[in-house]
């Protein structure tokens, strides 16, 4: 996982956070699952990375293994692709139960550096990255005025859009990033 | 209609931003710029979904205010604005507390723009028929491979342009400006773009496979509609093979607009033919000098 063991920034329990995944979930969809691995066969990242297994992970929530997984890099392995959502003939979506996963993760601390820069920049611009230099293939650099491209679209009150995000909790993560 | 930018295409994919630009409006499609639009929030899914619901209704909620149905260039957008309109649909609470934090900006989300996607425009709103019409330069001679990227198919719960499994859109695209194509085998694999945070090992092998087998199966390149699939594929092929240490892939990737765009007589400025980092432009030029 991301660098050492972080503490956990919740004032909620481990109870309320594995009802509120479950909730998340849907708690009966991972209860749907008879393991014929059809996401695993399908899956992107599991062809390279040999650990990360969809109907493994589905099989760790269902069994309420979930805890484990939380604190584990596995679940951000997944190439988000959804295949394994389109394959799976009892409609348990491995990838929903992923994202469920990492949101329950970030609440408790653990969260990847490159979410934690992301969720800087929404707050500052609007988007999740500021505007790049470009190369050509003649190797000139190019960016949005010399290309005659209009200025990047941001909310109109930045102050009030970011107010409403920090709201929703992306305070904590921006805390986390500062530490 | 509304043009939903992204982060993505913005901020580092000019390419594609200027052919769009440049081409939709030539075949009748009127592009109208969104003031205030913002991140549709799909990149933070992951860390807070109540964040993702918010932007995403909240730049839907801009189109729903300028009047405009929206067509959101990035697959992921695209994906994202669908399945947040069918969450909404579904639960009145979520959607009563997300309008509560859109009501702070002076905003309130109803679910009623219509979300478009590049393929479906062009395919079925713009329509064969009429790009077959505007195409001045034919391509002929190119074998293209169509790479639709994962989310313009799926997952088909939500409305998907094309079928998940068989897809055939961007193939007849691709001969209505007078190219060739054929299905093949890893049509419908992914560019592992996503894997660049947490893998990129794995991605490296998962894109490599792809340019390598698209060159194998005797394409001359790659036509694609998703920024996160372009820039895997254009400007990282050396960097790939190194990465896997295997055989060095050289396949010109393109934007489908950018070779839309040229097939309609639209400049190599016009479609931004020089910021492709793969042999995109030298093939092009090769092709129309041995027609003429």
């Amino acid at each position: 996982m991301p660098s050492g063991s972080p503490p956990v920034r919740t004032s909620k329990s481990l109870p309320t956070l594995v009802a509120e995944l479950e909730s998340m979930i849907g708690s009966q969809r991972p209860g749907y699952c008879y393991q014929c691995a059809k996401c695993t066969s399908s899956c992107t990242a599991s062809r390279y990375i040999r650990e990360f297994r969809p109907h493994e992970i589905v099989s760790m929530v269902r069994l309420g293994l979930a805890r484990q997984l939380l604190e584990s890099n596995l679940i951000w392995m997944c190439a988000g692709c959804q295949k394994c959502v389109e394959c799976c003939p009892q409609e348990v979506s491995p990838y929903e139960v992923l994202v469920a996963l990492r949101n329950i993760a970030s609440e408790i601390g653990f969260i990847p550096d490159g979410y934690v820069r992301m969720t800087g920049t929404l707050l500052e611009k609007g988007l999740v990255q500021p505007e790049q230099t470009a190369a050509t293939r003649n190797l000139e650099f190019v960016d949005r005025e010399s290309l005659r491209l209009p200025p990047l679209p941001a909310p109109s009150n930045m102050e009030r859009f970011s107010s409403i995000l920090r709201e929703a909790g992306f305070d904590k993560i921006v805390r986390r990033g500062k530490k | 209609m509304a043009l939903f930018l992204g982060c993505t295409i913005p901020t580092e994919q000019y390419a594609f931003e200027i052919s769009v630009r440049e081409t939709l409006p030539k075949l009748g499609v009127k592009l109208v710029d969104m003031k205030g639009a913002s991140c549709c929030g799909c990149p933070l899914r992951s860390v807070n979904e109540t964040a993702w619901l918010y932007l995403s209704a909240r730049n839907l909620a801009l189109a729903e205010q300028m009047n405009l149905d929206v067509l959101p260039l990035c697959n992921l957008c695209e994906l994202s604005f669908q399945e947040v309109k069918k969450l909404l649909a579904s639960r009145p609470d979520l959607k009563e507390r997300i309008n509560s934090l859109l009501e702070k900006e002076g905003l309130n989300y109803k679910g009623d723009s219509q979300v478009k996607s590049l393929i479906g425009v062009l395919y079925d709103d713009v329509g064969l028929e009429r790009i077959t019409r505007s195409v001045k330069k034919p391509l002929n001679g190119i074998k293209i491979a169509a790479h639709y990227g994962c989310h313009t198919l799926m997952p088909s719960e939500y409305e998907r342009p094309d079928d998940p499994w068989n897809p055939h859109k961007l193939e007849d695209l691709i001969r209505a400006v007078g190219a060739e194509t054929e299905d093949y085998p890893e049509k419908l694999a992914c560019c592992g773009a996503l894997l660049v945070a947490s893998a990129e090992d794995a991605l490296a092998q998962v894109a490599w496979s792809k340019l390598k087998a698209v060159e194998e199966r005797g394409f001359d390149a790659m036509a694609l509609v998703c920024p996160f699939c372009h820039k895997m594929f254009d400007a990282r092929q050396e960097a790939f093979s190194v990465a896997v240490g295997r055989e060095h892939v050289n396949l010109p990737v393109f934007y489908y607009v950018q070779l839309l765009g040229w097939a309609m007589g639209i400049s190599e400025k016009g479609v931004a033919l020089n910021l492709n980092m793969s042999p995109a432009r030298t093939l092009l030029r090769k092709a129309r000098r041995r027609r003429s």
